[in-house]
Formats: structure tokens, C-alpha cells, sequence
């Protein structure tokens, strides 16, 4: 009796003992993510006798992690087998246990795998994709932009890459091929639910395959399934899309990291945003983030080839490091700086052309199943005439809505705390105002509005100065704080919505704005280094104001005093426009914007016979109605291709739109139009297989690409467990 | 007598058991197999021999018949001229047609029979489809029309 009690004692005391170990090692293992330098394990000296060896050379085993400084003299030390497994850093960044899985040796210098390299303060995390290389072609204000992954198979064993990424929102991609050493295969768009069977049957045989879905119209997932160790398969897509015009200035961006969304209760098909390595969020959608201490291989290049047609006068990169190659006065190269490649923010490319302003312009493209009779695609920049400037406004209730949840803290915030104190300096005194903060709830400054008088716009001041950042983002509550109040019928309300727009309910939001916005305006502001374009548009659209977008390292006066210019005059209202001598039709948005000054409208639509003649454009100045003609010069009609894709991609947008406003279910119209143009849409896909290459064994491991945190955005206040997100 | 029995009875019970978890765990392999065979994969070549015409650009439809095959990826042909990916038309895709088309503006064209396309297809049920091929329109490199024989396999 006495000796089972002894063994059952012994049992216990090392069972007790096991368990603290375990716990010790947790610790080490949490304190070793957290941290954001380097920790040196003393090399064993036997392994060091091999001197000097380069990243390639070392050799790794299963059960080994690497601990490497690179210092100017590159390698420095190499340390003994760790407690924790070297599967530790694979595991960690797949949706499933990877057990086995090891680096895979070969002559690229791909980061090995199963270890943590060390570089300049941050863990370099192995990723299936090494590179995204980006070129872009501008003429007119249309760019063809040409996007390619590389996708490469650092591990041991082969695996399924999951790549969820940003594009414009306003992106026509109709170009998708898988590459495969030499073999290029076109993707087929396909509807949706057909795409994702047909490659889920493909990874389940072993056959190389690749999906593009759409999940907002600025995110996408791509997959490739069934890459083999070392094997390297490249995905290039194409997409058109028109530029921004505002202020005077073009603005081209490319989007290279989607932001933490924020995801409210009840929300199921939001955008989750969650820790490399961490299990699926239960969104239908998830980004996952690199630690602060942490980055990826992954690196990005861009060239954007810009031919303005007329003099190009300046030109300025808001967040990178560019080279610039000029070619000619109106015609240059644009490069990014390969210092400054790591894709953690938007590239936005602004230049201004000679002339005052921008003249109107139409570009036309012929239809090539047009026959004998001609006829094609076109679109229309519309400008808004010069007499607009000469009209006074009405006094305002501008009615400010600060999002100062968890994502906007640090940076952003402050960014935005400044715009709202510049432009509570530009109102006038017959104006009053509101200021609305939301997080995981809202609350305003006021009762009600107050008169903009000096005392009370220092108290607003004040106001915001003292506002906190954090928690969620309950963008809807802060809607219906700044359009719940009665209506002052002498002013006119304009809301001004600073945000970053890191949300996932977007339908949600853009419907409750809708349906509570009866005459007010709504202006978005974009604020912050990678902002949810799509939301912002999208409220400045359905809110019949605009959109602007306020950088980290911006200048917010001159970003208000535009917004004041645009504001302090009446816009051109209920806008109808007349082809003379051009049979045109289709023409979308079917509701045209109002034209604000500086904010010119982009309309496109289909015509038959040639494009020739002239436009009339009528519309509303308060109660006053206004005419203006256009004539539509022959050189003006170009032959690029991109027109008949930019003309689909606003039918599926308009489509989109016209659902928010009347809920009719537009999902058949939107696949019809997409699977004819061949286009990415919400109920579309991009299917490609291989069928002549068929691996062996299971499908291997999903490997979800991590992704850095967007330039300025504290990963502890949105994605690290505990965060608001 | 009665043990021997017992024992001859539970020997024969262990068996059948046995032999009922085979049974099972050899429907449990053979299922998923069935499975592949009721959808594959497979790639059809097209070859066009254009003799001693050079080709420059060409467009074709695509036939099945029997089986139920569905296009899943389009590859470029063995001349450099026709390395990239061709084309399809979208439209006609709705219609379950596929039409394929590519044209290069190389200066180096293929002549004689060169394969120009694979087509990768996945089928769905045990049938074979047959493969046809309509050639719609075959130029040289000054847009001159030339004819051609097509092959599919």
C-alpha cells in the first residue's frame, strides 16, 4: 500500500514538474513575439568552427530552431537547439498544425524556414509569397495596371498559399494567368460558387490551381493550392480603372495592405483581423498581421509609366520614396524606391498638367463586335463649369464625425484632430456646428449645434483636443448621432466624416446612411496611410458630397481649405446630359453626382455610330437652373483598349449602389454583366488548373500570408488578443 | 464438448467482425475513389497546320460532345509566337461555347502544323467527351486570310 502511494506521489511530483515546465516555456514563447529586439544565443563553438557561412548554407534539422543577428558582417552566430521546436514559426503562421514540415534547401535565397532570422530589429517570418511586382500605364486619366505574385514554396512539403489583399475599389480586373516556369494558363472567370468547387476539387486531386475571389470590391483572396517544396508559380492580374481628379491634381493609387477591420456583433461575412498564426476568427474573411517585431520577405516593386498627354508641371508621392526617369515634358517613369518596399501602405502618385484647369474630355473606344455600324464604349470627364465659383453658398450646420476608435490611435488621430481644428478656423458665423465622436459607442460636444463663434469653435478646439482613442468602431452609432437631430431648414447640413473606414459591416453602414440622410451631404475624409477607399467613396456616393484623403504626412490645411472651396460654393444639381449627334446609351452612374467645385464627374456609356458631336449638360444652382455645352473634338477618340471594361466595372458598381438605395436584388444582373465583360466581381471568380500537373499525396498544409500592420496603425489597439478589434 | 464450441462460436464472431470492419474501412477508401472518377481533369490540345503559310493570328470554337466538360484554364502553344495565353470570349462562355483566339505580331511565325493552344478541362461523369474543332478565322502576318486544318487530342 505504502509503495503505490509512494509511486502515485513520485507520479504526481513529476506530472506537477512537467506542467511548470510547460508554462515556463509559454512564457518564453509569448515574451520572444512580444519582443521588438534582437536576443543572441551564444553560439556553440563547434558549430561556429565552419566559418564563414552564408543563410543557404546552414543547415537546419526538424527539431532545430535558428537564432541568427546579421550585423555588416552578415552572419554571426548560430545557436544550439532551442527547447521549442523549429516547426514552432511554421505552425504559427497556417490555419493548421504543420507537424513535420521543414525549410526547404535550394538555390533561391529564400528565408529558411523553421527558424527566425533576426534583421535590422525584426524576425524575418518565411512566407509563401516572395514578391508582388506592380506596373502601371497612364494615358489620359485611365491606367492599365498589370499586378504579379510571385508565389514560392519555402517549406519542406507542399502547400496551399492564402493571400487576402487589397486593389482599388474601383479596379475593372479582367486579366488573371497562372504562370509555371515557362507555361502560361488563362484563367476563365466562372460564377462563383462553380470557381470554388471546381478548385476545391482540383486542390483535392493534387492539381496546381489557382482562385481569385472578390470579398469587398477592394479585397480579394487568392489561392494557390498544391505548390511543392521550392516550386515557384506566378499570378498576374490586369485591371483598368479611371483616376481621381480633384483640386487640380490627378491621383493615382495603388492600395498594398488591407487595414484591421472592425467587425460589430452580429456581423458573420465581415473582414476579421487577426494575429499571424492565429486560429480563423470566424468572419467570413481574415487578414492576418505580422507582430510589430516581426516582417516578411515579402517585398513589393512598382513602375508607373505616366503619359499625361499634356505637360506634366509637378508630380509628388505622398507615402513613398520615388525615382523619377522624365521622357519627354509630358511623359515620364515613375519607380518605386526599392529602399522603401515594404507594402504597408497605399502608393499614391498626385501630378498636376498644364492649364488652369482640366478641360472636359471624352475618350472612346470602338466595339469590336460593333460590325459594320460602328459604335462603342466612351467615357466622359465632366468639369464643372467656372461660373460655380462665383456663386456664394448658404450658411452651413456642418456637423464634424471623428472616429476615434482603437485604429485610429497614435498618428491618425492626432492627423485628424488637426484637420478638424483647421477647418473649425474656416467657418463663418452665420454657420453652426456639431462634433461627433464614435467608438464602441458616440457621443457629440453639444445638445445641439452652436453658432460658430469665435468662444465656441475655441471650446470646440478644446473638445477635440481632449478626445481619447480606443475601442471599437460603432461607426453606425456615430451616424445616426450626426443625422438623428432635427434638421435646421435655414442651413444646409454637411457632415464631415473623418475616418480611417477599418470596419467590415460596410453594407450595413452604407445602407443605415442611406436611409437617415434625407438633404444632408456627406463629405468623407480618408485619414491615415491605407484607408478603406471603398467605404469612403461609397458614403461620399450615397451622401451626394465627395471624398478626399488625408495622408499621414499631409498638410491638412490645404486638404480643408479644398474642402471649404468645395463646400463654400453651391454645387450643380439634378444633372441631365444630352449627346447632339451621338446615339448614345447606357449611360452610368444612371444617377449623376452633383458637381462640386474642383470635383469633376467621370461618366461612362455606350454609343452607336461615330463619336461625334457636342454635349449639353444641364442642371440646378439652388433654384436656379443652368446650361453648358461641351463640344467633343475627333482627336479626342483613342483606340486603347480599357474603356469597354471601365464601362462594365461602373454598371456592376452602379448596380451595387442602386441596391443600398432601393434593395432590390440586383445578383443576377451584376453576374450577368461580369461573366459577359469577364470581369471579377462579388458572385464572379478567376478559376485556373494545371491538369497536367498533378501532385502527390494530400493537398498539403493551408499557409495563410501574413501581412505588416499599415504604417501607423498600433497593432496592440487592433489585432493583438485583448485589442479592440 | 461445449467449450470447444463456445470457443469455434466466438472465433467465427471475431472473424465477422473482422471481416464487416474490412468491409467498411474498404468502402471508406474505395468512396473518395469513385469520387475522382466522377470529376478529372484533363487538357486538350489544338495543332494547326497552316503549311507554308506563316500564322499569324487565329480564332476557333471548341466542341464536346458526350460527357460534360467544362474549361478551367487556356495555355499558350509551343511556338514562341503563341507562348502566352490566349483568349477567350467571355460572351459566348455564358452560352457554353468556347471560343479561343490569339494573334502575334512577332516577326518570327510558325508555319506547318504547330500546336497552338491546350485547353485544360475539367469532366464530370464517367462518359468521354470527343473533342471538335471550327476554325473561324486563321490570318497571316499582313491579315490576309489563310486556310488551315485543325486537330484536337
Amino acid at each position: 500500500m505504502k509503495t503505490r502511494l509512494c509511486i502515485l506521489l513520485a507520479l504526481l511530483i513529476t506530472a506537477l514538474a512537467a506542467l511548470l515546465q510547460m508554462t515556463a516555456c509559454g512564457s518564453k514563447d509569448a515574451a520572444t513575439r512580444q519582443s521588438s529586439s534582437p536576443i543572441i544565443i551564444p553560439p556553440r563553438s563547434s558549430e561556429l568552427s565552419g566559418v564563414p557561412f552564408g543563410l543557404d548554407d546552414m543547415p537546419s534539422r526538424p527539431d532545430e530552431e535558428l537564432w541568427v543577428i546579421k550585423g555588416s558582417g552578415g552572419v554571426s552566430a548560430k545557436s544550439p537547439p532551442p527547447l521549442s521546436s523549429g516547426v514552432t514559426s511554421i505552425r504559427s503562421a497556417t490555419t493548421q498544425p504543420v507537424e513535420g514540415i521543414r525549410p526547404q534547401q535550394n538555390d533561391e535565397p529564400v528565408p529558411t524556414s523553421g527558424t527566425l532570422v533576426v534583421q535590422q530589429d525584426k524576425k524575418m517570418i518565411p512566407v509563401p509569397l516572395k514578391h508582388t511586382a506592380v506596373k502601371a500605364a497612364i494615358n489620359a486619366y485611365i491606367s492599365s495596371v498589370t499586378v504579379t505574385q510571385q508565389f514560392q514554396n519555402p517549406y519542406s512539403e507542399k502547400i496551399e498559399a492564402v493571400y487576402v489583399f487589397p486593389l482599388p475599389d474601383n479596379a475593372g480586373i479582367n486579366e488573371f494567368v497562372m504562370t509555371i516556369g515557362d507555361r502560361h494558363i488563362r484563367g476563365i472567370i466562372r460564377e462563383r460558387e462553380q470557381a470554388e468547387k471546381i478548385y476545391a476539387e482540383a486542390r483535392h486531386q493534387g492539381y496546381v490551381a489557382s482562385l481569385m475571389t472578390q470579398e469587398r470590391p477592394n479585397i480579394f483572396t487568392q489561392k494557390v493550392a498544391n505548390i511543392e517544396p521550392g516550386k515557384k508559380i506566378d499570378i498576374q492580374i490586369r485591371y483598368f480603372q479611371t483616376l481621381r481628379y480633384q483640386d487640380g491634381w490627378y491621383e493615382w493609387a495603388f492600395p498594398m495592405v488591407v487595414g484591421p477591420r472592425y467587425n460589430p456583433a452580429g456581423t458573420a461575412d465581415g473582414v476579421g483581423a487577426m494575429p499571424r498564426g492565429s486560429a480563423a476568427s470566424g468572419q467570413k474573411t481574415d487578414v492576418h498581421y505580422l507582430a510589430p517585431n516581426e516582417r516578411s520577405g515579402h517585398d513589393i516593386s512598382l513602375e508607373v509609366d505616366l503619359n499625361a498627354g499634356v505637360t506634366i508641371e509637378s508630380l509628388v508621392s505622398v507615402n513613398h520614396q520615388i525615382r523619377r526617369q522624365p521622357r519627354g515634358e509630358s511623359h515620364t517613369l515613375v519607380q518605386l524606391d526599392p529602399k522603401d518596399s515594404i507594402p504597408n501602405k497605399d502608393f499614391v502618385l498626385r501630378y498636376q498638367v498644364a492649364g488652369a484647369t482640366v478641360k472636359s474630355a471624352l475618350i472612346v473606344q470602338s466595339d469590336p463586335q460593333g460590325g459594320k455600324g460602328g459604335g462603342g464604349y466612351f467615357t466622359l470627364m465632366l468639369v464643372p463649369p467656372e461660373n460655380l465659383k462665383n456663386l456664394p453658398r448658404r450658411a452651413v450646420e456642418m456637423v464634424f464625425v471623428m472616429d476615434t476608435s482603437g485604429s485610429m490611435s497614435g498618428e491618425p488621430i492626432t492627423q485628424a484632430k488637426s484637420a478638424v481644428r483647421v477647418a473649425l478656423g474656416k467657418m463663418q458665423p452665420a454657420d453652426t456646428f456639431q462634433i461627433v465622436n464614435f467608438a464602441s459607442s458616440a457621443s457629440q460636444m453639444s445638445p445641439s449645434p452652436l453658432s460658430a463663434s469665435q468662444e465656441n469653435r475655441h471650446a470646440a478646439a478644446q473638445y477635440v483636443n481632449s478626445l481619447c482613442e480606443g475601442g471599437g468602431t460603432e461607426m453606425l452609432q456615430g451616424i445616426n448621432k450626426a443625422l438623428d437631430f432635427p434638421h435646421d431648414e435655414n442651413r444646409t447640413r454637411v457632415v464631415a466624416f473623418l475616418t480611417d473606414g477599418y470596419i467590415g459591416n460596410e453594407l450595413e453602414i452604407l445602407r443605415g446612411l442611406h436611409d437617415k440622410l434625407a438633404d444632408s451631404r456627406v463629405f468623407s475624409f480618408g485619414v491615415g496611410s491605407s484607408t478603406n477607399r471603398y467605404l469612403l467613396n461609397s458614403m461620399a456616393t450615397i451622401g451626394n458630397g465627395a471624398a478626399a484623403y488625408l495622408a499621414l504626412k499631409d498638410d491638412p490645411e490645404p486638404v480643408m481649405q479644398s474642402y471649404f472651396e468645395r463646400i463654400s460654393h453651391p454645387a450643380l444639381t439634378n444633372l441631365d446630359v444630352r449627346f447632339q449627334g451621338m446615339n448614345v446609351k447606357d449611360v452610368y452612374p444612371r444617377k449623376i453626382p452633383d458637381l462640386f467645385v474642383g470635383q469633376p464627374v467621370i461618366l461612362t456609356g455606350r454609343f452607336d455610330g461615330s463619336p461625334r458631336g457636342s454635349v449639353t449638360v444641364s442642371g440646378k444652382v439652388g433654384n436656379e437652373k443652368l446650361h453648358f455645352d461641351m463640344a467633343l473634338a475627333e482627336n479626342n477618340t483613342s483606340a486603347d483598349a480599357g474603356i469597354r471594361t471601365v464601362w462594365a466595372r461602373t454598371k456592376i458598381a452602379d448596380l451595387g449602389d442602386e441596391f443600398i438605395r432601393t434593395g432590390r436584388d440586383v445578383t443576377g444582373d451584376i453576374r450577368n454583366t461580369a461573366i459577359e465583360y469577364g470581369l471579377m466581381s462579388q458572385y464572379t471568380a478567376f478559376i485556373a488548373v494545371d491538369s497536367l500537373t498533378r501532385t502527390t499525396g494530400e493537398h498539403g498544409t493551408t499557409v495563410n500570408v501574413p501581412v505588416p500592420m499599415p504604417d501607423g496603425v498600433r497593432y496592440d489597439t487592433t489585432v493583438a488578443p485583448g485589442g479592440d478589434k | 464438448m461445449k467449450r470447444p464450441v463456445a470457443r469455434t462460436l466466438s472465433l467465427s464472431c471475431f472473424i465477422m467482425v473482422l471481416a464487416f470492419a474490412a468491409a467498411v474501412v474498404a468502402h471508406g477508401q474505395s468512396a473518395p475513389r469513385s469520387d475522382v472518377q466522377a470529376v478529372r481533369f484533363e487538357s486538350v490540345d489544338v495543332f494547326l497546320d497552316s503549311s507554308t503559310h506563316k500564322l499569324a493570328a487565329y480564332q476557333f470554337e471548341l466542341f464536346a460532345t458526350g460527357g460534360h466538360a467544362e474549361i478551367v484554364g487556356l495555355e499558350g502553344g509551343e511556338h514562341k509566337a503563341f507562348a502566352h495565353a490566349p483568349y477567350y470570349d467571355p460572351a459566348a462562355l455564358q452560352g457554353d461555347r468556347v471560343i479561343v483566339a490569339a494573334y502575334s505580331i512577332d516577326a518570327e511565325l510558325p508555319t506547318g502544323k504547330t500546336r497552338v493552344a491546350r485547353i485544360h478541362m475539367q469532366i464530370t461523369g464517367a462518359e468521354v467527351p470527343e473533342y471538335q474543332i471550327k476554325i473561324m478565322e486563321t490570318l497571316g502576318p499582313g491579315g490576309e486570310k489563310i486556310a488551315v486544318t485543325a486537330e484536337s487530342r
